[in-house]
Protein backbone atom coordinates (compact mmCIF):
# COMPACT_ATOMS: atom_id res chain seq x y z
CA UNK A 1 0.00 0.00 0.00
CA UNK A 2 1.32 3.35 -0.84
CA UNK A 3 0.06 6.75 0.56
CA UNK A 4 -1.67 8.95 -2.21
CA UNK A 5 -0.84 12.86 -2.71
CA UNK A 6 -3.54 13.43 -0.07
CA UNK A 7 -2.71 11.90 2.80
CA UNK A 8 1.04 13.06 2.33
CA UNK A 9 -0.41 16.31 2.31
CA UNK A 10 -1.79 15.60 5.76
CA UNK A 11 1.11 14.62 7.00
CA UNK A 12 2.99 17.56 6.25
CA UNK A 13 0.33 19.67 7.72
CA UNK A 14 0.61 17.17 11.22
CA UNK A 15 4.16 17.90 10.98
CA UNK A 16 3.98 21.85 10.34
CA UNK A 17 1.40 21.99 13.55
CA UNK A 18 3.63 20.52 15.94
CA UNK A 19 6.10 23.52 14.77
CA UNK A 20 8.66 21.73 13.05
CA UNK A 21 8.78 24.63 9.90
CA UNK A 22 12.23 24.07 7.86
CA UNK A 23 11.38 21.93 5.18
CA UNK A 24 14.70 19.48 4.97
CA UNK A 25 13.76 18.42 8.76
CA UNK A 26 9.98 18.09 7.61
CA UNK A 27 11.22 16.04 4.58
CA UNK A 28 12.63 13.14 7.18
CA UNK A 29 10.26 12.95 9.26
CA UNK A 30 7.73 12.83 6.36
CA UNK A 31 9.11 9.45 5.01
CA UNK A 32 9.54 7.80 7.70
CA UNK A 33 5.71 8.61 9.16
CA UNK A 34 4.33 8.25 5.75
CA UNK A 35 6.23 4.45 5.41
CA UNK A 36 5.37 3.59 9.30
CA UNK A 37 1.77 4.46 7.99
CA UNK A 38 1.87 2.28 4.80
CA UNK A 39 3.60 -0.56 6.47
CA UNK A 40 0.80 -1.08 9.39
CA UNK A 41 -2.18 -0.41 7.12
CA UNK A 42 -0.75 -3.06 4.44
CA UNK A 43 -0.74 -5.76 7.48
CA UNK A 44 -3.99 -4.50 8.56
CA UNK A 45 -6.47 -2.84 5.81
CA UNK A 46 -9.06 -2.22 8.28
CA UNK A 47 -6.36 1.22 9.90
CA UNK A 48 -7.79 3.93 10.00
CA UNK A 49 -5.24 6.43 8.45
CA UNK A 50 -5.51 9.53 11.18
CA UNK A 51 -5.54 6.84 13.94
CA UNK A 52 -2.22 5.33 12.64
CA UNK A 53 -0.80 8.97 11.96
CA UNK A 54 -1.25 9.43 15.94
CA UNK A 55 0.15 6.38 16.63
CA UNK A 56 2.96 7.07 14.75
CA UNK A 57 3.41 10.49 16.16
CA UNK A 58 3.59 8.69 19.96
CA UNK A 59 6.10 6.73 18.69
CA UNK A 60 8.90 9.50 18.65
CA UNK A 61 8.60 9.94 22.31
CA UNK A 62 7.84 12.16 24.82
CA UNK A 63 9.91 15.12 22.11
CA UNK A 64 8.05 14.38 19.73
CA UNK A 65 9.41 15.49 16.08
CA UNK A 66 11.95 17.24 17.83
CA UNK A 67 14.49 14.68 18.54
CA UNK A 68 14.86 14.84 14.72
CA UNK A 69 15.01 18.61 14.08
CA UNK A 70 17.57 18.95 17.38
CA UNK A 71 19.45 16.31 15.39
CA UNK A 72 19.85 17.95 12.18
CA UNK A 73 20.39 21.19 13.58
CA UNK A 74 23.76 19.40 15.29
CA UNK A 75 24.59 17.62 12.61
CA UNK A 76 24.59 20.01 10.10
CA UNK A 77 26.48 22.70 12.13
CA UNK A 78 28.90 20.23 12.83
CA UNK A 79 29.45 19.16 9.01
CA UNK A 80 29.67 22.79 8.23
CA UNK A 81 32.13 23.92 11.14
CA UNK A 82 33.67 21.21 9.90
CA UNK A 83 34.20 22.64 5.96
CA UNK A 84 34.53 26.10 7.14
CA UNK A 85 37.66 25.21 9.43
CA UNK A 86 39.12 23.23 6.85
CA UNK A 87 38.65 25.69 4.32
CA UNK A 88 40.22 28.48 6.53
CA UNK A 89 43.05 26.38 7.85
CA UNK A 90 44.51 25.50 3.91
CA UNK A 91 45.37 29.07 3.47
CA UNK A 92 48.24 28.56 5.97
CA UNK A 93 49.15 25.27 4.62
CA UNK A 94 52.08 25.35 1.66
CA UNK A 95 49.73 25.53 -1.38
CA UNK A 96 48.46 28.96 -0.18
CA UNK A 97 50.97 30.65 1.88
CA UNK A 98 53.04 32.28 -0.63
CA UNK A 99 49.38 34.35 -1.12
CA UNK A 100 48.85 34.79 2.21
CA UNK A 101 52.50 36.42 2.57
CA UNK A 102 51.24 38.35 -0.78
CA UNK A 103 48.07 39.78 0.53
CA UNK A 104 49.96 40.69 4.16
CA UNK A 105 52.69 42.38 1.51
CA UNK A 106 50.09 44.00 -0.49
CA UNK A 107 47.65 45.65 2.59
CA UNK A 108 51.27 46.98 3.63
CA UNK A 109 52.58 49.08 0.62
CA UNK A 110 48.69 50.33 0.63
CA UNK A 111 49.38 51.53 3.60
CA UNK A 112 52.71 53.26 3.01
CA UNK A 113 51.04 54.78 0.08
CA UNK A 114 47.67 56.38 1.98
CA UNK A 115 49.40 57.11 4.96
CA UNK A 116 46.08 59.28 6.24
CA UNK A 117 44.56 56.10 8.68
CA UNK A 118 41.23 57.67 7.87
CA UNK A 119 41.66 57.67 4.26
CA UNK A 120 42.76 53.90 4.52
CA UNK A 121 39.77 53.40 6.80
CA UNK A 122 37.29 54.53 3.77
CA UNK A 123 39.18 52.46 1.36
CA UNK A 124 38.36 49.44 4.04
CA UNK A 125 34.63 50.87 4.44
CA UNK A 126 34.10 50.85 0.35
CA UNK A 127 35.76 47.55 -0.04
CA UNK A 128 33.04 45.87 2.69
CA UNK A 129 29.93 48.03 1.60
CA UNK A 130 30.95 46.24 -1.92
CA UNK A 131 31.06 42.68 -0.24
CA UNK A 132 28.06 43.45 2.03
CA UNK A 133 26.32 44.63 -1.25
CA UNK A 134 26.89 41.40 -3.03
CA UNK A 135 25.97 39.32 -0.23
CA UNK A 136 22.46 40.98 -0.03
CA UNK A 137 21.83 40.31 -4.05
CA UNK A 138 22.92 36.57 -3.22
CA UNK A 139 20.78 36.63 -0.15
CA UNK A 140 17.63 38.16 -1.98
CA UNK A 141 17.95 35.58 -5.08
CA UNK A 142 18.25 32.47 -2.34
CA UNK A 143 15.38 33.94 -0.35
CA UNK A 144 13.48 30.39 -1.24
CA UNK A 145 16.22 28.42 0.81
CA UNK A 146 15.65 30.17 3.64
CA UNK A 147 13.09 27.73 4.52
CA UNK A 148 15.69 25.03 4.67
CA UNK A 149 17.39 24.63 7.64
CA UNK A 150 20.84 23.79 5.44
CA UNK A 151 20.87 27.05 4.12
CA UNK A 152 20.47 28.81 7.38
CA UNK A 153 23.07 27.19 9.13
CA UNK A 154 25.56 27.40 6.08
CA UNK A 155 24.87 31.09 5.56
CA UNK A 156 25.70 31.81 9.59
CA UNK A 157 29.53 32.45 9.03
CA UNK A 158 29.74 35.41 7.34
CA UNK A 159 27.67 37.84 9.54
CA UNK A 160 30.63 36.92 12.31
CA UNK A 161 33.24 38.46 9.85
CA UNK A 162 31.64 42.06 11.05
CA UNK A 163 33.38 41.37 14.36
CA UNK A 164 36.90 41.33 12.88
CA UNK A 165 36.42 44.79 11.32
CA UNK A 166 35.31 46.17 14.40
CA UNK A 167 38.78 44.93 15.98
CA UNK A 168 40.28 46.65 13.47
CA UNK A 169 38.70 49.46 13.29
CA UNK A 170 39.53 49.83 16.61
CA UNK A 171 42.65 49.04 16.26
CA UNK A 172 43.20 51.78 13.46
CA UNK A 173 41.56 54.47 15.64
CA UNK A 174 43.44 54.02 18.94
CA UNK A 175 47.31 53.25 17.98
CA UNK A 176 49.89 55.81 17.26
CA UNK A 177 52.42 55.31 14.66
CA UNK A 178 55.29 53.47 15.85
CA UNK A 179 58.74 53.06 15.39
CA UNK A 180 59.96 51.03 13.01
CA UNK A 181 61.07 47.76 13.88
CA UNK A 182 63.18 45.83 11.63
CA UNK A 183 62.65 48.54 9.35
CA UNK A 184 58.87 47.86 9.28
CA UNK A 185 56.52 50.00 10.94
CA UNK A 186 54.77 47.63 13.22
CA UNK A 187 51.26 49.50 13.65
CA UNK A 188 51.07 49.16 9.41
CA UNK A 189 52.24 45.55 9.56
CA UNK A 190 49.80 44.14 12.38
CA UNK A 191 47.13 45.90 10.64
CA UNK A 192 48.13 44.21 7.04
CA UNK A 193 48.27 40.66 9.21
CA UNK A 194 44.79 41.26 10.71
CA UNK A 195 42.81 42.23 7.50
CA UNK A 196 44.83 39.11 5.69
CA UNK A 197 43.61 37.41 8.53
CA UNK A 198 39.97 39.00 8.09
CA UNK A 199 39.79 38.32 4.46
CA UNK A 200 40.78 34.23 4.21
CA UNK A 201 38.03 34.48 7.45
CA UNK A 202 35.32 35.95 4.49
CA UNK A 203 36.41 33.43 2.00
CA UNK A 204 36.08 30.77 3.99
CA UNK A 205 32.84 31.84 4.95
CA UNK A 206 31.57 32.29 1.69
CA UNK A 207 32.61 29.49 0.64
CA UNK A 208 30.98 27.73 2.87
CA UNK A 209 27.49 29.44 1.99
CA UNK A 210 28.02 28.55 -1.42
CA UNK A 211 28.18 24.93 -0.45
CA UNK A 212 25.11 25.34 1.36
CA UNK A 213 23.28 26.88 -1.39
CA UNK A 214 24.46 24.07 -3.69
CA UNK A 215 22.68 21.18 -1.47
CA UNK A 216 19.88 23.38 -0.69
CA UNK A 217 19.47 23.95 -4.34
CA UNK A 218 19.09 20.18 -5.20
CA UNK A 219 17.01 19.84 -2.37
CA UNK A 220 14.68 22.72 -3.40
CA UNK A 221 14.60 21.11 -6.92
CA UNK A 222 12.88 17.61 -5.66
CA UNK A 223 10.53 19.65 -3.46
CA UNK A 224 9.25 21.79 -6.28
CA UNK A 225 9.18 18.84 -8.69
CA UNK A 226 6.59 17.16 -5.62
CA UNK A 227 4.61 20.40 -4.67
CA UNK A 228 4.51 22.95 -7.16
CA UNK B 1 12.00 -13.50 25.74
CA UNK B 2 12.29 -9.88 24.71
CA UNK B 3 15.87 -7.89 25.36
CA UNK B 4 15.68 -5.24 27.54
CA UNK B 5 16.40 -2.01 24.90
CA UNK B 6 18.91 -0.05 27.69
CA UNK B 7 21.09 -2.99 27.44
CA UNK B 8 21.84 -2.13 23.42
CA UNK B 9 21.80 1.77 23.49
CA UNK B 10 25.81 1.77 24.51
CA UNK B 11 26.20 -0.43 20.72
CA UNK B 12 23.69 1.69 18.82
CA UNK B 13 26.39 3.22 16.59
CA UNK B 14 27.90 0.12 16.09
CA UNK B 15 24.87 -1.77 14.83
CA UNK B 16 24.18 1.09 12.49
CA UNK B 17 27.62 0.83 10.97
CA UNK B 18 27.59 -2.55 10.41
CA UNK B 19 23.94 -2.47 9.17
CA UNK B 20 24.89 0.16 6.57
CA UNK B 21 28.08 -2.07 5.71
CA UNK B 22 26.25 -4.76 4.62
CA UNK B 23 23.71 -2.43 2.59
CA UNK B 24 25.43 0.28 1.59
CA UNK B 25 22.58 2.21 1.41
CA UNK B 26 19.50 2.97 3.78
CA UNK B 27 16.64 5.00 5.04
CA UNK B 28 15.73 5.73 8.60
CA UNK B 29 12.72 3.88 8.73
CA UNK B 30 14.35 1.10 6.73
CA UNK B 31 16.67 0.78 9.51
CA UNK B 32 14.23 0.25 12.15
CA UNK B 33 12.51 -2.07 10.48
CA UNK B 34 15.81 -4.46 9.39
CA UNK B 35 16.70 -4.57 13.16
CA UNK B 36 12.92 -5.69 14.00
CA UNK B 37 13.17 -8.73 11.30
CA UNK B 38 16.87 -9.56 12.26
CA UNK B 39 15.97 -10.53 15.96
CA UNK B 40 13.11 -11.45 15.16
CA UNK B 41 11.00 -8.60 17.16
CA UNK B 42 13.10 -8.96 20.11
CA UNK B 43 14.75 -5.76 19.55
CA UNK B 44 12.97 -2.44 18.91
CA UNK B 45 14.21 0.73 17.69
CA UNK B 46 12.52 3.39 18.56
CA UNK B 47 12.93 6.59 16.60
CA UNK B 48 13.87 8.38 19.74
CA UNK B 49 17.19 6.96 19.56
CA UNK B 50 17.28 5.98 15.76
CA UNK B 51 17.79 9.42 14.60
CA UNK B 52 19.94 11.12 17.32
CA UNK B 53 22.90 8.15 17.03
CA UNK B 54 22.03 8.56 12.81
CA UNK B 55 22.61 12.57 13.31
CA UNK B 56 25.71 12.25 15.69
CA UNK B 57 26.71 9.50 13.25
CA UNK B 58 26.62 11.87 10.39
CA UNK B 59 27.88 15.39 12.70
CA UNK B 60 31.26 12.92 12.92
CA UNK B 61 31.66 12.73 9.29
CA UNK B 62 31.33 8.95 9.52
CA UNK B 63 27.75 9.05 7.30
CA UNK B 64 27.08 10.14 4.20
CA UNK B 65 23.44 11.43 2.96
CA UNK B 66 21.91 11.56 -0.50
CA UNK B 67 18.33 12.37 -1.13
CA UNK B 68 15.75 11.11 -3.84
CA UNK B 69 12.10 11.17 -4.63
CA UNK B 70 10.37 8.08 -3.39
CA UNK B 71 6.91 6.94 -3.53
CA UNK B 72 5.80 11.14 -3.98
CA UNK B 73 8.07 12.22 -1.26
CA UNK B 74 11.80 12.84 -0.81
CA UNK B 75 13.49 10.02 1.15
CA UNK B 76 17.08 10.54 2.79
CA UNK B 77 19.41 7.99 2.47
CA UNK B 78 22.65 7.24 4.59
CA UNK B 79 25.70 5.39 3.76
CA UNK B 80 29.09 5.00 5.34
CA UNK B 81 31.75 7.31 4.74
CA UNK B 82 35.29 6.53 3.61
CA UNK B 83 36.16 7.35 7.42
CA UNK B 84 32.86 5.43 8.44
CA UNK B 85 33.95 2.29 6.55
CA UNK B 86 37.52 2.55 8.58
CA UNK B 87 35.21 2.86 11.82
CA UNK B 88 33.17 -0.02 11.27
CA UNK B 89 36.20 -2.37 11.27
CA UNK B 90 37.03 -0.63 14.74
CA UNK B 91 33.33 -0.55 16.29
CA UNK B 92 33.32 -4.17 15.45
CA UNK B 93 36.59 -5.12 17.75
CA UNK B 94 35.42 -3.04 20.46
CA UNK B 95 31.94 -4.50 20.65
CA UNK B 96 33.28 -8.37 19.90
CA UNK B 97 35.95 -7.14 22.72
CA UNK B 98 32.95 -6.45 25.11
CA UNK B 99 31.15 -9.39 24.99
CA UNK B 100 33.91 -11.73 25.49
CA UNK B 101 35.07 -9.66 28.95
CA UNK B 102 31.09 -9.52 29.48
CA UNK B 103 31.07 -13.45 28.94
CA UNK B 104 33.77 -13.86 31.59
CA UNK B 105 32.06 -11.50 34.33
CA UNK B 106 28.86 -12.89 34.18
CA UNK B 107 29.92 -16.18 33.87
CA UNK B 108 28.09 -16.64 30.75
CA UNK B 109 28.84 -19.87 28.20
CA UNK B 110 30.02 -18.57 24.79
CA UNK B 111 26.91 -19.28 22.25
CA UNK B 112 28.47 -21.87 19.67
Amino acid sequence: MTLNKEQLLAIKSFIEKRGIIYLDVQMEILDHVASSIEEKITTNPSLNFEEVLKQTHLSFGVLGFSVIETGIVNALSKRYNRFFWKNFLSFFGLKYIPIVFFGIFLIYQTQLRVTDRLEFLCVIIFVLIVVAFFRSILSIRNRAFKKLMSYRISSTYTPLGGVALIYINNYLSSTEISSPVAGLNLSYLVVSLLLTVFIIYCIAAIKTSFKGIKESKSLMEKYKILYS
Amino acid sequence: MAVNNELFKGTLQTIILNLLSENERMYGYEITQKVKSVTKGELILKEGALYPALHKLESEGLLETSTEIVDNRIRKYYSLSKNGEKEVVNKLQEAKDFISQLQLLLNLKPIS
